[in-house]
């Protein structure tokens, strides 16, 4: 169950259901603030342009608190990823930091072969839940107007060889396939990940990619505005 | 035994006639790389190779494994005996296509044998055809990191990994710039923040995050590939920017005639880059596939003098 909020600038968010009981707080004290002014105030044209300030204000306090949620519930499902793989790589060899390339694949393939076998039924959306692929969504959009938006869209639609990547979460980035570069501001503004996972652009698509053994942890679609 | 020795005093001094002084050894012209290779013109040294300099290549987008960059590491090579560089800095797409162990041969080992019989140590960053994994490829030299900083004589180098410049990198850039009191500050990485090139063109994205830090902790010289060509850029607030991504692929014209950004091009075959910093001087020689020199000069550090007397 989800539900929408409207925004100020006519963007609106969904609210993650496991946020929900901070919401309602919120709300509530919104509107007492409002009430509070309105019995103590007389009601002229300044009192209601100030409480007109008041709700717009508080609006976006509670949107920006509501999206920092959703990003730490998102980071909280990615944080637990890793910290499945790093208890199975704990247990293998550990890779040297002058490997030689026979060593790198066969870690990497160990590696991918335990993750999936622990992982199985792991499933699209498990980590793109509804509110954070529309928060992800709207900072992308925010991030990318105008010039930069036909820029992006040519590179990633048109010009990338990633392009017509099949994706298929618990199963390997294809190796032979360019790792398309993320715009270092768009990262700034994204929920932050751990040092092990990736965003990555495939099309239209936003893609959860573990960096070291390759696999696709999840995906949304309709990323690209 | 007279005989024996006679002949053996003979060999000694038939070898030390042979062997080209080192004024020869810059002019001495190279045999066909073989095959369609073309003909490699003659070894012209541009740079000082002074004692104690530090002396180094760079290389991009060089991970293909085709006849062509082959010829262009034979070329390297007939020059390194005119310039014996220690290091090269690799600037991304070390391997196109798959990664598999007969992949880091074919694409790197095999190409750059005779070098790396030579001891010289490569230090790579990645581009956007490269896993992650290389970074723990001994012959890498990256210490299992995306990104690294090391340091040569005067010069600081910074390795970064411009496919993904995330906060934790952002962040640690700023902290070992802040902290850094080498004479150069020289940073190499793929995508280039300043580019003439028709098929991709500056990163602008890339330059609004990393430039600032660039400026402000005194960057003098930045390296990309990413551009299949070379192409020196118009300094651009102080800082002069670098694209060499011809060594392993070419993209023939591609960079915009009359480019505003533009100094010199050259994207008609594949080429490398020679590099040697003395003092307060960074000197570079540009050299193509058939072993021409197709630019060079000298860069000057001055903006720490000049922050240095802003402060007096």
């Amino acid at each position: 169950m989800t539900e929408n909020v409207s925004l100020p600038q006519s963007t609106s968010i969904l609210i993650d259901p496991q946020l929900s009981c901070s919401v309602p707080t919120k709300l509530h004290t919104l509107g007492g603030i409002l009430l509070a002014f309105q019995s103590g105030v007389k009601t002229t044209k300044t009192s209601l342009l100030l409480m007109a300030l008041v709700a717009l204000f508080s609006t976006g306090v509670l949107a920006q608190d509501n999206n920092k949620l959703i990003a730490e519930a998102f980071e909280k499902r990615v944080k637990d990823y890793v910290k499945l793989r790093e208890g199975i790589e704990e247990k293998m060899p550990k890779l040297s930091k002058e490997a030689k390339p026979e060593e790198i694949e066969v870690h990497k393939k160990r590696l991918q072969e335990s993750v999936r076998a622990a992982r199985t039924g792991a499933k699209q959306g498990d980590m793109f839940r509804p509110a954070a692929v529309a928060l992800i969504r709207a900072i992308i959009k925010e991030e990318f107007k105008g010039k930069d938006r036909v820029e992006l869209r040519k590179t990633v639609l048109v010009e990338a060889e990633n392009k017509g990547t099949p994706l298929r979460v618990n199963y390997p980035y294809p190796e032979t396939k360019e790792q398309l570069e993320m715009a270092p501001t768009l990262l700034l503004k994204l929920p932050q990940l751990p040092k092990q996972i990736r965003y990555r652009f495939v099309g239209d698509n936003m893609v959860l990619v573990d960096r070291e053994n390759g696999l696709i942890l999840d995906y949304m679609t309709d990323a690209i505005p | 035994m007279k005989r024996i020795t006679a002949s053996f005093v003979l060999t000694i001094l038939l070898a030390l006639s042979s062997a080209p002084s080192s004024a020869e050894a810059q002019e001495r012209s190279h045999p066909r790389t073989g095959g369609n290779a073309p003909a490699t013109a003659p070894v012209k040294l541009t740079l000082p190779n002074k004692d104690k300099s530090v002396r180094f290549m760079v290389i991009g987008d060089t991970g293909t494994g085709t006849d062509q960059q082959h010829e262009l590491a034979k070329v390297m090579l007939h020059y390194r005996q005119a310039f014996p560089f220690e290091f090269v800095l690799m600037l991304g797409d070390n391997m196109y296509g798959s990664e598999k162990t007969g992949d880091y041969k074919k694409k790197f080992e095999d190409v750059y044998r005779p070098l790396l019989d030579q001891k010289v140590k490569f230090y790579a960053s990645l581009g956007n055809h490269d896993e992650s994994n290389q970074r723990f490829y001994g012959l890498f030299n990256m210490d299992g990191q995306e990104y690294y900083k090391f340091s040569k004589g005067n010069v600081s180098f910074y390795s970064l990994n411009s496919n993904y410049m995330d906060k934790k990198q952002v962040d640690w850039l700023n902290e070992k710039l802040a902290a850094d009191t080498s004479d150069w500050k020289i940073a190499y990485f793929h995508h280039p923040p300043y580019s003439s090139g028709a098929a991709h063109g500056s990163d602008t994205k890339l330059r609004q995050i990393i430039e600032p830090m660039f400026v402000r902790h005194g960057v003098d010289v930045v390296f990309a590939g990413h551009e299949h060509f070379y192409e020196r850029i118009k300094p651009q607030k102080g800082i002069y920017y670098f694209i060499s991504g011809s060594g392993g692929k070419l993209r023939k014209g591609d960079v915009k005639k009359g480019s505003a950004l533009t100094e010199k091009a050259y994207d008609r075959d594949m080429s490398f880059m020679l590099i040697e910093v003395a003092g307060d001087q960074m000197h570079f020689q540009v050299i193509s596939r058939t072993g021409e020199t197709v630019d060079s000069g000298v860069i000057a550090r001055t903006k720490k003098q000049a922050r240095a007397n802003a402060q007096d």
